[in-house]
């Protein structure tokens, strides 16, 4: 089968999952050039440095996994944060799925850590 | 009748200042202590910051005014993590109705400072309140006010903007710190010592719940689930007005580990 490259172009809506503090872990769901249920684990995220991996499972089934690297800045109640994702495998149609420097970008509600992602680029699957 | 000082201060945060009736010294003395509140890894925690000035060798000398104040923070400790400071307070807020006329959502922290006022032959002992407030950011630096109010024998209100700073290997906390004259034309007053607590302890926060409104303590700042392996190390360089500088440096040992 050939690879063929796709919009990866995802909103998400994510609420935590157990405490903040230097983990985040989120789960919610996204919608865009593909849609489903997503969950983001957000690790030590600075003004400088930050990780953040992520599985998102399509409503048609299969998942893309990734990660990237991201940093934040508080302004007042709200975290803005920004990176570069990278698409590193999946499961299903999506096994093959990789791709780099993606765009990831969002905000953090600091009262109820709800968050929002944006993730853009492409991939090949 | 107290002289009253109200103004805005053009520079940046942490710090108030200090500065007394003799000259300055190049043996001025700094001890700084840091300490949290719950100290307990992987949680959030309050972080307790004293500081003492003093004279090399004259237990009663008074130390020169402080001009900068630059603390660095351990990058393990991060603001994202916290819930303080949900709120943004404007230094005219501040001005017009001092802490009360920010939101109380606004408060990062409280402490203390006592200062020495050259008012005559001996210099004179007043405390002053401290209030932490989150600032409106500088660019994506999170601006901190530190507001000080003292009542007597002299009132004065200040406010310093400040900014709490990233880069390289942590955080910092800046603030340059101009001169505060005791008296119209007299020499400045001195900073002998300041406690500051930033963090959940002691500060209370309102949200509206169902159209009631419902207090709640912060979340603090977040301590790592892993301690360095020499501990929390914060180091401040600050800067006095006869252009000397002194380092001060505190580690915050590793909890002991627990038996289970």
């Amino acid at each position: 089968m050939t690879a063929r490259t796709v919009t990866f172009n995802i909103e998400s809506n994510l609420h935590l999952i157990g405490r903040p503090g230097h983990v985040f872990n989120e789960r919610g769901t996204f919608s865009g050039s593909q849609s489903g249920t997503i969950e983001i684990r957000f690790t030590s995220v600075t003004h400088t440095s930050g990780e953040a991996t992520f599985a998102a499972y399509s409503s048609h089934g299969g998942s893309v996994s990734g990660h990237a690297s991201t940093k934040g800045h508080v302004v007042g109640a709200t975290v803005y944060f920004n990176g570069n994702l990278t698409v590193t495998g999946g499961t299903g149609q999506w096994a093959h799925a990789s791709g780099r420097n993606l765009r990831f970008s969002g905000t953090v509600d600091r009262h109820t850590f709800n968050a929002k992602t944006h993730m853009q680029g492409s991939i090949t699957v | 009748m107290p002289r009253k000082v109200a103004t805005v201060l053009p520079v940046v945060m942490m710090l108030w200042c200090l500065s007394g009736p003799t000259p300055a010294r190049a043996s001025d003395t700094v001890n700084m202590s840091v300490a949290f509140s719950p100290y307990r890894l992987g949680r959030s925690t309050t972080l307790k910051i004293r500081l003492k000035f003093g004279v090399k060798g004259a237990p009663t000398g008074i130390p020169a005014p402080v001009t900068r104040f630059d603390m660095q923070i351990p990058a393990t400790l991060e603001l994202i993590g916290s819930s303080l400071g949900l709120a943004v307070c404007t230094p005219a807020a501040l001005l017009a109705g001092g802490w009360p006329g920010c939101s109380p959502n606004a408060r990062l922290g409280l402490g203390s400072a006592d200062i020495d006022l050259p008012l005559g032959p001996s210099p004179v002992s007043e405390s002053a309140r401290i209030e932490a407030e989150m600032g409106p950011p500088v660019g994506e630096d999170v601006g901190v006010l530190l507001y000080t109010e003292a009542t007597t024998p002299v009132a004065a209100q200040l406010i310093f903007p400040g900014l709490l700073l990233e880069g390289g290997g942590g955080q910092g906390l800046d603030a340059f710190v101009p001169p505060i004259p005791a008296a119209p034309g007299g020499p400045d007053v001195s900073l002998v010592s300041m406690n500051l607590s930033l963090g959940p302890e002691h500060l209370t926060y309102y949200e509206k719940v169902g159209g009631t409104t419902v207090r709640y303590h912060p979340r603090g700042i977040s301590l790592p689930a892993k301690c360095p392996s020499n501990g929390f190390r914060f180091v401040s360089k600050i800067a006095f007005q006869d252009g000397t500088a002194v380092t001060a440096s505190s580690a915050v040992p590793c909890p002991p580990r627990r038996r289970h």
